[in-house]
């Protein structure tokens, strides 16, 4: 498919058509099938679009730089806040865990191949982040699965990274081949398994095992998990956890589910201190941070308890849940749908500390067949360095389970001078890792 | 015949409905050897549907008889879809082992079939979706699931394709709730309901009374989370391990 360089265009993105159904449909098959992605569909749309986002490798570069900035700030905010209980409340954290947080932060259980997600949006004042996900984050298969295969319809682009093969490479270089992970996650989501099921496969290939479990299926003995199961007893050598922060507290206690946060010995990627820099209140800690946060305070739009800006006066505000995922309930005025609205206003009243308020942007959007799409670009880094990126196209300028998956490639001969590198920078390290 | 070429032969390309088919089961199924041939017996309960009729099914009958059922209503003209959205796995609660090889044979049985692009949709469920086949024991894999609107067609898309009435084949335990949720959606959009339980002759009027918690928008997270909030990180409840307190 053809893509066209327009130099003059504001916008980051460069134009390219969508696929043809002849050629999507296919490619749709083969998604299913190579990437694990079992809910292609979602009522009456797929939730797969055919068309990419291309973005400059200069853009590329750009966004790779700005996560890494991102994540170096969040990790030492991370950790500051691990021994700041007195700033727990500000977060809006279940009961149980904030007493296992507040106590004896030293004991913090380790973490490896830390992976977080920063979600860009183009808007009228350029790059934007509306987010961060720290805790566990998703869209995996479809960042390096569905990229891999969309670039092959897109001569001149290359997939923006391989987070899947670049999470690999980490757990590899830390742990050595032949080493046992544990991918915990809610089992019976075909949603969560089929993650889990794509990442142990590209941990395969790296002479990593994977086991599927449950966090009820760990049993934890002198800060070292083991498996309960009914099919094996092994021990661990680390974890990956796909099972929210907030959630583990709905466990029986005999599974241990604390050491997720303090006193494990095992290393996890990501440690449930992560919920700390999760919650959408977390903007409202860094006044009493040491760890100064330029790139966030830069990119993050101002993040304020709805109790202190006058939301329900106009669309200047965006409401969100401290611990909201995929965009659920946001509540943006003229967006949301009146009746959603009137419901989250009220629970926005009721209960404020459960809540922040985030200044809105105007996001840029891109004309497809006559429809305007709002796109995001998430880019992932793993203990700190950019690895891929995940793409979501929406119709309406909030991205939320409505949002299409789409491929982010990048286009590699649209610099001048530009050697026609076989995969940009820094792409191209963690990719030959 | 693999494990792609399976799924392709019950969700063709060109198949109006082939988009709603969950692929989970189809990409579980261990190595790639032939399916085994089995016999699809021709049920003569269900007589009263008639050839070019556009009345849709949900088939919710337990485990392989829903397959079997299907199979049946695809030499009826029917195209059936499979939408058995879990997972296989070591000790699992909900047995898919013979669901997952009764879908691979009916597969080479629907290749030998010719059914229109827009024939009207059989979705098949499984009835024991919730109900563990094994008692539910610590390490246990928890695999039981439900069934959410999203997984189906509106009722908006159903009658623009000439659905306007629909049949619900289901078991003694009657209709499910989480299958409730959706055929309410569907009422609401205009189309006419009817059931078929074991032991009718025909359908009877169905009219699908407002479940718990309907077209709340967190209908999902609460279902979710208060059957986590028992279960086993999953749907249903945390297996307790023998004398542990659990939660429920």
């Amino acid at each position: 498919m053809p893509f066209r360089v327009d130099a003059s265009s504001p916008l980051p993105w460069q134009t390219v058509d969508p696929l043809s159904p002849k050629l999507f449909v296919p490619l749709r098959r083969r998604i299913i099938f190579d990437c694990c992605k079992w809910d292609p569909q979602v009522e009456d749309v797929s939730t797969i679009a055919d068309i990419p986002l291309v973005l400059p490798a200069r853009v590329w570069r750009e966004l790779a730089s700005l996560a890494e900035l991102l994540a170096s700030e969040v990790m030492a905010a991370e950790t500051e806040l691990r021994g700041r209980p007195d700033l727990h409340g500000r977060l809006s954290l279940p009961r149980a865990v904030r007493r296992v947080l507040g106590d004896r932060p030293e004991r913090n259980t380790r973490g490896i191949a830390r992976l977080v997600r920063f979600d860009f949006h183009h808007t009228t004042s350029g790059w934007r982040i509306s987010e961060a996900n720290s805790d566990v984050p998703g869209g995996l298969n479809e960042a390096s699965g569905l990229s891999e295969l969309m670039a092959g319809y897109y001569p001149g682009t290359v997939p923006a990274g391989d987070t899947a093969g670049a999470y690999a490479c980490a757990m590899r270089a830390s742990l050595g081949a032949g080493a046992h992970v544990a991918f915990v996650h809610a089992t019976a989501y075909s949603d969560d398994r089929q993650v889990m099921t794509y990442l142990a496969r590209r941990f395969a290939a790296s002479e990593v095992r994977a086991s599927l479990i449950s966090p009820a299926h760990l049993r934890w003995h002198s800060g070292r998990a083991r498996l309960d199961t009914a099919w094996s007893s092994e021990t661990v050598d680390a974890l990956v956890r796909f099972f929210p922060g907030e959630w583990l507290p709905n466990l029986p206690s005999d599974c241990g589910w604390t050491h997720f946060f303090a006193g494990g010995s095992t290393p996890v990627s990501n440690p449930a201190s992560a919920i700390l820099t999760q919650s959408k209140r977390f903007p409202l800690t860094w006044d009493a941070l040491r760890t100064p946060m330029p790139t966030w305070r830069s990119l993050l739009p101002e993040t304020r308890d709805p109790r202190e800006v006058p939301w329900r006066d106009g669309e200047e505000w965006v409401l969100k849940p401290a611990l909201g995922r995929v965009g659920e309930d946001i509540g943006m005025r003229g967006v949301t749908e009146s009746k959603q609205w009137r419901q989250l206003s009220r629970n926005v009243r009721w209960f404020p500390s459960g809540w922040a308020a985030q200044r809105r942007f105007v996001a840029t959007a891109f004309r497809v067949r006559g429809v305007d799409l709002y796109p995001s670009v998430g880019i992932y880094t793993i203990d700190g360095h950019a690895a891929g990126a995940y793409g979501r196209i929406a119709e309406r300028p909030l991205i939320d389970g409505r949002a299409r998956d789409a491929a982010v490639l990048v286009s590699i001969d649209d610099e001048e001078g530009d050697a026609r590198p076989s995969r940009p920078t820094p792409v191209l390290a963690w990719v030959t890792r | 015949m693999t494990n792609e070429e399976c799924f392709n032969a019950w969700a063709p390309e060109e198949g109006v409905w082939s988009r709603w088919a969950k692929p989970s089961l189809f990409t579980q199924r261990p190595g790639i050897s032939s399916p085994a041939l089995r016999s699809w017996p021709e049920s003569h309960e269900y007589l009263w549907l008639s050839q070019g009729s556009r009345t849709a099914l949900v088939v919710d009958l337990p485990g392989v008889e829903s397959v079997e059922t299907g199979m049946a209503m695809a030499r009826r003209g029917y195209r059936p879809i499979p939408l058995y959205n879990t997972s296989a796995g070591p000790s699992a609660l909900v047995n898919v082992a013979e669901l997952i090889e009764a879908l691979a044979s009916g597969a080479m049985a629907l290749r030998d079939l010719t059914l229109s692009p827009d024939a009207p949709p059989a979705f098949l469920i499984d009835a024991d979706r919730m109900r563990p086949a094994v008692p539910s024991n610590p390490g246990s894999y928890d695999n039981r699931w439900v069934v959410f609107p999203q997984d189906f067609p509106s009722g908006t898309f159903l009658r623009s394709r000439g659905i306007a009435d629909l049949v619900v084949l289901h078991d003694r335990g009657g209709v499910q709730e989480d299958l409730a949720h959706v055929l309410l959606r569907w009422q609401e959009a205009g189309i006419q309901m009817r059931a078929l339980a074991p032991g009718d002759v025909s359908p009877r009027e169905l009219t699908v009374k407002k479940p718990s918690w309907f077209r709340r928008a967190w209908y999902r997270a609460i279902i979710v989370a208060g059957l986590r909030r028992n279960n086993a990180g999953g749907f249903g409840s945390v297996i307790p391990t023998a004398g542990g307190g659990g939660y429920g």
